[in-house]
């Protein structure tokens, strides 16, 4: 590849190849892409991955992604601090705030347990979760946004286990029929988690 | 259901081979090796979303090669509606393997989208295992023949190794003390997800048993009875079936076990290590049943297979793949099989020789093909053979 390319040009499609999802033709559209843009965009696009690098932390409090130590979320009077939802990723917790329902607290515990990927509770920000139940007095009650896989459910039965003798109520986001979708077209497993996770109407 | 056509791709011995197919009955006739059963094995893997003789998809490739395709045609029986299905297994130059399954040209997200399509009642030399082999295999015979008549059961079973794996992972090699209540969380999905296996393997068992018993007592001329009766590892076998009952016992039985878990390091309470027993009146055919008993009861297992579909298809039919089996049973056990199966069910059978029983079963079809196989090539047999089989049952 280097007899090819002029050195900086092989670099640059290689260091391109690193990021996922991204082959070697993707690597070298995005690297000619870059030399057809202006000194100035190229400057502001560099400027932009190195501040993000630098700034970007995660919050001390509720381990979301911010700049601020605690975040915005944390610090935040418009918040409601009786209610913590409990995610696994900061991609989950932004897929809920954009919808704009949910006004109380996170805590991201950045990962699930999974023996097989040798994760444990204590590789998890799990600790955390208790230690600030203990000293956030207000928080009423906890919601446990985990996905519905095995992980998801392992994490959610574990946190039932050790949250529940604390007398903080606890309850977990319904899993069952996409909105818009059709009953006849969702497959059995769905269908028997969606009766049995029913509601009062 | 029936198949029209296949076209298979850098598929095991075959570079590229297309097939059309009779609507009633498709004969491969061939020496050992010729690879006959190959193309019984693509029919399987898209009707099950796996091959039967190996777990991992990138054997079906064929040697020094990169991608593979499968597909199938089909036609309903029940509304005339085609059904094209498709699968293609592709190796990245890491080696890595990606399959996709197409139904009706569009990609599907999971393979267990494709299982039951194409329904299919298997009639292999490995079910033969159901009496004579391990628990394992009786186990695996069960989950097979039940995934064609319950697709959902394929999510089932994942989902119950899925979380045998997490537990076995955490008993086996922790790299900390094991968590206590990590361990508990993994026992009540183990209990959720087990019991639901177990419940849907006793209740069609049941079903099984039905249609199995007057078809043995035939086979036996009246001799005797056949029972069948599914083992929990834990438990003699539950008269009443309940899944509060089977959470609650299983759950107790993994109590029971904690410790030697713990110090073996092995999950040792669940499905995985149920079992299913045959009894002839009241003695276990696995152990005592001679070998005609055991084909007799092979063949009344898969007999009533075929009509326990039969009731989920209603006005569909499925299709039979039958591997060589004809030579592990004698004339009168191959007619009862040739005589019992639905004339509008598509048949594909794989045979070293016609013999006159086969001969017979051809002539009776409304349609037949004869495919003659050698060495990665098939040629349809044109009328000179179906001439000579015709001339001699007029003989008769």
């Amino acid at each position: 590849m280097g007899m090819i390319y002029t050195k900086p040009l092989a670099r640059l499609i290689e260091e391109f190849q690193k990021l996922p999802g991204i082959g070697p033709k993707s690597a070298q559209r995005l690297a000619f892409h870059v030399l057809k843009r202006s000194g100035v965009e190229i400057q502001s696009f560099s400027e932009a991955l190195l501040e993000a690098k630098e700034k970007i932390g995660t919050c001390s409090v509720c381990f979301n992604l911010s700049c601020e130590n605690p975040c915005e979320i944390c610090t935040s009077s418009a918040r409601d601090k009786t209610l913590l939802c409990v995610v696994s990723d900061p991609r989950d917790l932004y897929a809920l705030e954009r919808t704009g329902e949910y006004r109380g607290l996170y805590h991201v515990l950045h990962g699930l347990i999974s023996p097989l990927e040798g994760i444990g509770p204590q590789d998890l920000k799990l600790s955390e979760l208790l230690h600030r139940l203990s000293s956030e007095t207000e928080i009423k009650e906890i919601i446990l946004a985990l996905p519905p896989s095995v992980e998801g459910d392992t994490t959610s039965l574990y946190l039932a286990r050790v949250i529940k003798p604390l007398g903080i109520q606890l309850s977990r986001i319904a899993f069952g029929l996409p909105v818009g979708g059709d009953i006849e077209y969702a497959d059995a497993l769905t269908l028997t988690r969606a009766i049995s996770g029913r509601s009062a109407v | 259901m029936w198949l029209q056509h296949g076209e298979f791709r850098h598929f095991r011995n075959y570079p590229h081979l297309e097939l059309d197919w009779a609507p009633h009955k498709n004969i491969f006739l061939g020496e050992n090796a010729a690879g006959k059963t190959n193309i019984l094995e693509a029919i399987y893997f898209l009707s099950h979303g796996r091959s039967h003789r190996t777990r991992h998809d990138r054997e079906l490739i064929q040697w020094h090669q990169g991608v593979t395709k499968i597909e199938l045609l089909g036609q309903s029986h029940h509304h005339g509606g085609s059904l094209s299905l498709e699968a293609q297994l592709a190796l990245s130059p890491e080696n890595s393997l990606k399959t996709v399954f197409k139904l009706n040209g569009n990609p599907v997200k999971s393979r267990s989208e494709v299982v039951g399509k194409i329904p299919t009642v298997t009639f292999f030399l490995s079910d033969l295992l159901i009496i004579r082999g391990a628990p394992e295999d009786r186990r695996s015979a069960l989950d097979r023949s039940l995934v064609q008549y319950d697709p959902v059961h394929f999510k089932r079973m994942n989902a119950y190794n899925r979380v045998r794996q997490q537990k076995s992972q955490l008993l086996k090699n922790p790299p900390y003390a094991i968590d206590p209540d990590v361990l508990e969380s993994l026992n009540q999905q183990l209990v959720a997800t087990g019991a639901a296996l177990m419940m849907a393997r006793m209740t069609y068992l049941q079903q099984i048993e039905t249609f199995a018993q007057p078809r043995y007592h035939e086979l036996s001329q009246g001799r005797e009875n056949l029972t069948l009766s599914y083992q929990p590892c834990f438990h003699q076998s539950f008269d009443v079936l309940s899944l509060e009952i089977l959470q609650q016992s299983l759950y107790e039985a993994i109590r029971n076990v904690q410790s030697d878990e713990l110090r073996r390091g092995q999950v040792l309470v669940g499905p995985h290590r149920d079992d299913v027993q045959f009894f002839l009146d009241a003695h276990d055919a696995c152990l005592y049943g001679s070998q005609g008993q055991q084909r007799s009861i092979v063949l009344a297992f898969k007999l009533a297979e075929i009509q326990v579909l039969k009731h989920r298809l209603q006005d569909e039919t499925t299709i039979l793949l039958l591997d060589d089996v004809m030579a592990e049973l004698d004339p009168t056990r191959q007619h009862q099989l040739l005589l019992n199966l639905d004339p509008r069910m598509q048949v594909f059978l794989t045979t070293t020789h016609l013999d006159s029983g086969l001969k017979w079963f051809i002539d009776q079809a409304d349609s037949a093909n004869i495919f003659e196989v050698s060495q990665g090539h098939v040629v349809r047999e044109q009328t000179d053979l179906m001439s000579v089989i015709h001339a001699k049952s007029d003989e008769r």
